[in-house]
């Protein structure tokens, strides 16, 4: 028996490999194992859709996107304690220090109606005094708290428009692929009408049209950008739903006697609206963008809400001297482009992700 | 209800879909994927259906389900003709006949388990209750040999065979009595192809079950069809018992198709004679006049241009559509080759 344990250790077989078949060998059973494994997550969503998933917090660019984007979340929920409003107001109006036409720049101090002075600021400096973090704007709006409270303005404005242009897109669009032939023509020859209007232009007219009814809120904003956004939806989903109809599993439905519409939505929606669904989620982005473009544009909330393309459109009053009042244009500038590029940076990923052109490449890169 | 007596009757099917061009999608043309075509099946048989690829042995399937409305023609299943039946009646009516698919990656929904896509007929005809379904699966899983313990599984964790015995439990859940297979076992591996028809030929004996089974592989067909028809451009060019055909086929397509089988005999293979068919099968759009199979046949007459040649019974039982079958015996017409 000690004879045994004194002698060398026998090389295992696959120690007597060659580096490369080594290497081979090794992915071999990466691959045995796992395709037997399969995880609780990727069960839920499918294999597809899980790839697509896993692509979003794998890809380098997507992980920024995606922490950008968690970061105006935390500040939008947290905006009650990064800048607590004056009691009794509206959170949502810029709180003023007067009324002086004359913008103030970062850090000056704050003389009336000066709101509770954050715990953050006292722990970070010592200080009880409140001062305009950011400066103020033209007519003494504080930019700090039109940034802060603007994020939420940003994200809820993005996400309900989202939302709406998302239902009507795919309402319409499965309607079209549904029910096909005629119907199908005329639905998309009404998508594309809608098509070639001017995004942005359609939706200014149709804004400044509904503001004199509606009054100075969000909603005409919301309202255009949603009645002219909601075609590449619907395009998108009839497309998706078009291939699935022709799937044997939805043939199999019909053989088992599956009602139309129960086969609409059990068996064909749930298959062709996830590719949608991300393209969509990833579009609040440019919702915003260009809701912040009809802000700027004098069109949506009342003056002084708290509503980034508002604090930038107060920066035209001062264009010619924009060197000295840097401060109205850069601070709600930056997280202006900071919020689209995080949508923009996770958008590119799922593009990429979904391409099934580059899908093969990015499955050999995993595998080497 | 006893086997032997006729369940399915299809009398001349005719399935053509239209081909639509230009903005206003006017109808151009009409593909001919069926074409007049009339066979029986009768209770507890297996009739073959083969052909080439592109030929309608996939239509005709499909068709007798009422998945396409049919042209003309009548599909009449136990008595009753589906093609007039309304959506509901339908709906009840495929309770009895059921359909395994080709293509076993397809044909299961990816977002649904095993419970829910077996299960779902049991729900939609209510024929157990609602808290039984997960047992009656189960048991279904069982009867088609997979482990129950993947009830919860999607289909994408199965193989190609484990899938195809997922369909085929699927199809066995309403209990029917007629299962059109629609080239069950040709995406399958061949050591999994002979498991499948294996087990195919059991449950036809434990469950008393018709099937119409379409494929292209004459070998498979020969093992497991009690008849045979022989298919060709949407039209059944020969129909007889399997022995029959296989020994003594009539018509010049049959012939060359058997002749194309290859026997795992290497003396006999080198000597026997092949017919090799000139060109490809014409376009389903504008088929020959006459004979489908004319432009193709190596005793091609001027009558086959002129007539479309009658669906007779030549002998008790045997089948052929061919102007020329009286004239030629099968020994004479090889001679001839």
């Amino acid at each position: 028996m000690s004879e045994v344990t004194n002698q060398p250790r026998r090389k295992s077989p696959v120690e007597s490999l060659s580096q490369e078949s080594r290497e081979k060998l090794k992915n071999l059973n990466a691959d045995i194992i796992s395709t037997r494994k399969i995880g609780r997550v990727e069960r839920f969503f499918g294999k597809e859709n899980y790839r697509i998933l896993k692509g979003l917090v794998t890809t380098p660019t997507s992980i920024v996107g995606l922490i950008l984007i968690a970061f105006f979340v935390l500040i939008a929920l947290a905006a009650p304690v990064i800048a607590p409003p004056l009691p009794n107001t509206d959170p949502y109006q810029m709180p003023r220090d007067g009324y002086s036409a004359q913008p103030k720049p970062p850090m000056s101090e704050w003389k009336s109606d000066v709101p509770p002075t954050p715990g953050w600021y006292t722990f970070f400096t010592g200080k009880e005094e409140w001062v305009h973090l950011m400066g103020t704007s033209s007519n003494a709006y504080d930019i700090f708290y039109g940034v802060i409270w603007g994020t939420r303005t940003a994200l809820k404005t993005g996400v309900i428009i989202e939302f709406i242009t998302l239902l009507i897109g795919i309402l319409v669009g499965s309607f079209a692929a549904y029910y096909g032939g005629k119907v199908d023509n005329i639905v998309m020859r009404i998508v594309d009408i809608f098509m070639t209007l001017p995004f942005l232009l359609a939706a200014l007219i149709l804004a400044a049209v509904l503001m004199p009814v509606l009054g100075r809120s969000t909603v005409p904003s919301v309202i255009a950008l949603t009645a002219f956004g909601w075609m590449n939806y619907a395009r998108l989903i009839r497309g998706d739903i078009l291939t699935v109809k022709e799937r044997d599993y939805v043939l199999a439905a019909r053989v088992i006697g599956v009602k139309d519409r129960n086969i609409l939505f059990k068996h064909i929606i749930p298959n062709a609206i996830f590719p949608t669904l991300v393209i969509a989620s990833m579009d609040i982005g440019t919702y915003v963008l260009n809701f912040a473009a009809l802000s700027f544009l004098g069109i949506g909330t009342q003056i002084g809400y708290a509503d980034w393309g508002q604090i930038l459109s107060f920066a035209r009053d001062w264009i010619t001297q924009l060197g000295t009042y840097w401060y109205i244009v850069v601070y709600p500038g930056i997280v202006l482009v900071l919020f689209v590029l995080g949508w923009n940076l996770v958008g590119d990923a799922v593009r990429d992700v979904m391409d099934p052109k580059l899908r093969k490449l990015q499955e050999s890169s995993q595998e080497g | 209800m006893k086997n032997g007596e006729v369940l399915l009757d299809v009398k001349e099917l005719v399935q053509y879909f239209p081909i639509r061009r230009g903005v206003l999608q006017k109808v151009v043309g009409y593909v001919h994927a069926v074409d007049g075509i009339s066979f029986d099946i009768k209770r507890g048989e297996t009739l073959g259906l083969v052909g080439e690829s592109g030929c309608g042995k996939t239509t005709t399937g499909r068709s007798i389900l009422q998945l396409y409305k049919p042209t003309s023609g009548q599909v009449i299943f136990d008595g009753m003709n589906l093609v007039e039946l309304n959506g509901k009646k339908m709906r009840e009516e495929r309770k009895k006949i059921q359909m395994i698919f080709q293509d076993p990656y397809a044909s299961l929904n990816p977002r649904m388990t095993v419970e829910e896509i077996v299960g779902e007929p049991l729900k939609i005809h209510k024929i157990v209750e609602n808290s039984e379904i997960r047992n009656k699966v189960k048991e279904l899983l069982e009867l088609v040999r997979l482990n129950p313990a993947y009830i919860d599984r999607y289909p994408h964790e199965f193989s190609g065979g484990q899938r195809q015995r997922i369909g085929v439990a699927r199809a066995l859940a309403l209990n029917p009595e007629l299962i059109v297979c629609d080239e069950p076992i040709s995406a399958l591996d061949v050591s999994v192809q002979a498991q499948i028809v294996n087990m195919l030929e059991e449950l036809q004996s434990e469950m008393n079950l018709t099937y119409l089974f379409i494929a292209h592989d004459l070998s498979v067909v020969k093992h497991i069809s009690d008849r045979v028809a022989v298919m060709y451009l949407g039209v059944i060019m020969e129909m007889t018992s399997r022995d029959e055909l296989y020994s003594n086929p009539l018509h010049p397509y049959t012939i060359a198709l058997l002749s194309a089988v290859p026997i795992p005999d290497p003396e006999k293979e080198i000597n026997r004679k092949r017919i090799i068919l000139e060109g490809d099968v014409p376009s389903p759009v504008d088929p020959p006049s006459g004979c489908r199979f004319r432009t193709r046949c190596p005793l091609a007459q001027e009558i086959c241009a002129k007539e479309r040649p009658e669906f007779r019974e030549v002998k008790p039982g045997h089948f052929v559509a061919c102007h020329l079958v009286r004239e030629i015996t099968p020994g004479v017409f090889r001679a001839e080759i």
